[in-house]
């Protein structure tokens, strides 16, 4: 159901359903407004439902003993003048109750009344009289009558109480006129006022119908355009669909349908531009065909003139392959002359390996002397031991001869004969400390003779080994020239190999030419096949050219 | 009168053999805190503790050299022993008490240079050991 709804809408021309949307929201408009008009009349001021309302009120008026109004206190007042003693208390509660219902709607009264005549006359001239009426009856009425004996007094206060509510009872009246006047006065300005509503309510109603249905048109029109410009694209679609490509479309706006119809133009005027193209280069095709017959006729003529020059071709390669076969005698030569240096260079390289064993074996025997510099510094040093050691001796020898000497001479002339000896001791100690000196002097000598000697034989062997490390070098050197010679034998080598390659190419050459001149032959009855093609392909651009002139463009 | 001869910054001196108990190589001295510089400390002896003065130290004011030649002379007077380092104490010198000189000096702060004598090496002094021993000089 819902799916045939929405399918029946989409179907529907524009402008049927502008026109379905401005009836159903006029439909609900009028439908609103006369809603609007029923409750209006239903709630207006003397309509039914206020009519009720103030009936309400009127028959509590009506029932009910108005307290702002002093009449029952009155009537109450009358009524003690004659009743007994038992029935007071009821009434004074009574009297009571009724002061103080006065005092609160007069409050009431006092905060509601607006300012204006009726406010005046109710509390300026209304309320003074029947306050005063209370105020006497609670003073100098109620007090008395309660008792026998003070009776007539409260008796007396009753005319002045009558006195006091007939001024009352005329503001009163007065008071109900007034308000009965303002009523009638509000009733009068309410039913003003509804009407203007009404008439308000009409106008608006009738501008929004207006500017609805303005709408509808603005839409239909639109709508009524662009169908119009619809139409002119599927006119023109249709006429290019049958290969006419002149038609003309004027693009008047920018809106949608505006930039369809720009977009079909650009269409139309591309597949002119490509129609036009095509149809060039089927001529130009056709101009090329011909072109083509006539170059390959040129072909057949350079063809044969092509099958002399091989000949003469072959002649000059002939020339060319005796020239070879001279250099590859020279070369010869020039390779026994690198060979002969190559042996020159090794034997330059035997001799210096001998110069390098002589190095080698003068290493070795520096590096034994100055093992052996280094044990004689070493027996040096044992040498020093041992003299340290006589020196000791010495030094203890000469301690005892002089502390001997010192005991001889305190032994006095007993010590005489063992003084000499111990002069003696001394004199062998001395000579022995001397000697040692010698010794230790000696040895000192020796061992600077031996570091120099290290020295110079650490000197030795350094230069030693720089000299081999220099003929290393030299034996190196002469290496690379042998391998240089080596290699300059072996590219010898390789042109002699091209050479003799040159001169079997040569021949090859020759070969290919007779071939080639063969070759030619073939070529001439190739291109007489190659010329029935030419005409071929000119039938098949004349087809082309029937085809593309279906499509109408512009000269 | 026998001498032993001795040297102190390559001057030459001697000391009366009589005062003279002996004559030991450089053996431990252990040093005296507070002591003036000469006195170098104490050395054991024979059993006792024997204070040593360091004659180079007292006469030139540098330390004695160490060597086999530089020994202690162990000396006394009149109960009091010392020990005295110097240097080349290797001699005992004939010393004739007829030809002792006095030198014509007297150095007040150096009490002990006595008399002097020569021989064919030159002038000797001799160490007087009565002014070394003074309260004074190890103090």
């Amino acid at each position: 159901m819902y799916h045939r709804a929405v399918s029946f809408l989409r179907n529907l021309r524009l402008s049927a359903k502008m026109a379905l949307l401005v009836v159903i929201f006029l439909a609900v408009f009028v439908a609103f407004a006369v809603m609007m008009r029923r409750s209006l009349d239903h709630l207006k001021v003397n309509g039914p439902v206020y009519g009720d309302i103030v009936r309400g009120k009127d028959l509590i008026a009506d029932v009910l003993p108005p307290p702002e109004y002093v009449i029952e206190s009155y009537l109450l007042v009358l009524e003690m003048t004659n009743a007994d003693q038992d029935q007071l208390p009821d009434l004074l509660e009574r009297s009571a109750r009724l002061r103080r219902e006065f005092d609160k709607r007069h409050e009431v009264w006092v905060r509601v009344l607006p300012p204006g005549e009726l406010r005046d006359v109710m509390l300026d001239e209304a309320y003074p009289p029947s306050r005063e009426f209370m105020e006497v009856r609670d003073r100098e009425f109620i007090p008395n009558i309660t008792s026998p004996a003070k009776r007539q007094l409260a008796l007396d206060a009753v005319p002045r109480l009558a006195q006091l509510y007939e001024t009352h009872r005329k503001a009163v009246d007065r008071v109900v006129e007034l308000a009965t006047k303002e009523n009638l006065l509000n009733e009068e300005n309410a039913r003003i006022d509804l009407d203007n509503a009404n008439t308000a309510m009409w106008v608006l109603g009738g501008g929004v119908v207006a500017v609805v249905l303005a709408m509808g048109w603005i839409m239909t029109s639109i709508a009524a355009a662009l169908t119009a410009k619809l139409r002119l694209a599927t006119l023109v679609a249709e006429k290019v669909a049958s290969g006419d490509l002149t038609a003309r479309i004027d693009v008047t706006s920018d809106d949608e349908a505006g930039r369809l119809l720009s977009a079909i133009r650009e269409m139309t005027s591309g597949l002119h531009q490509l129609v036009t193209r095509v149809k060039k280069a089927s001529i130009d095709l056709m101009s090329t065909a011909t072109e083509l017959a006539a170059t390959s006729k040129q072909q057949e003529g350079t063809v044969s003139t092509f099958g002399a020059a091989t000949s003469q071709i072959a002649a000059a390669v002939r020339e060319i392959s005796a020239t070879s076969q001279e250099l590859l005698t020279t070369m010869d030569g020039v390779a026994s002359v690198a060979s002969e240096t190559s042996k020159l260079a090794e034997g330059g390289r035997t001799g210096l390996s001998a110069i390098d064993s002589t190095m080698g074996q003068l290493t070795r025997a520096s590096e034994t002397i100055t093992a052996k510099l280094a044990v004689i510094r070493e027996k040096a040093i044992d040498i020093n031991v041992v003299v340290t050691t006589i020196t000791k001796v010495a030094d203890q020898t000469n301690l005892l001869s002089v502390n001997a000497a010192i005991e001889a001479e305190k032994a006095g002339e007993y010590g005489l004969g063992f003084l000499v000896l111990a002069r003696e001791i001394r004199r062998l100690a001395d000579q022995t400390a001397v000697s040692t000196l010698d010794i230790e002097l000696i040895v000192k000598e020796m061992q600077a003779a031996v570091s120099t000697g290290v020295m110079e034989m650490d000197k030795f062997s350094d230069e030693v080994r720089q000299g081999a490390a220099s003929v290393a070098g030299i034996g190196a050197q002469l290496s690379e020239i042998i391998a240089q010679v080596h290699a300059l034998s072996m590219r010898f080598e390789s042109v002699n190999d091209g050479m003799r390659a040159q001169s079997q190419g040569a021949r090859q050459i020759n070969d290919a030419m007779v071939s080639l001149a063969d070759g030619a032959r073939q070529t001439t009855g190739s291109l007489s096949e190659f010329n029935n093609a030419t005409d071929h392909l000119r039938d098949a651009v004349t087809e082309l050219k029937q085809e593309i002139s279906h499509f109408k463009v512009q000269a | 009168m026998l001498g032993l001869g001795f040297q102190v910054g390559g001057q030459r001196y001697a000391l009366s053999c009589r005062q003279v108990l002996e004559v030991v190589p450089l053996a431990h001295v252990r040093p005296l805190p507070t002591a003036p510089p000469h006195l170098v400390g104490v050395m054991v002896y024979r059993g006792a503790s024997v204070p040593v003065i360091d004659l180079c130290i007292l006469l030139i004011g540098t330390p004695a050299t160490v060597r086999l030649s530089t020994r202690i002379i162990v000396a006394s007077h009149e109960g009091r022993t010392l020990g005295l380092i110097g240097e080349h104490v290797t001699e005992v010198v004939e010393i004739d008490e007829h030809h002792l000189e006095d030198p014509g000096v007297e150095l007040r702060r150096a009490p002990w240079l006595g008399r002097v004598f020569r021989d064919e090496l030159g002038l000797t002094q001799l160490i007087e050991m009565t002014s070394l021993t003074s309260a004074g000089m190890l103090t």
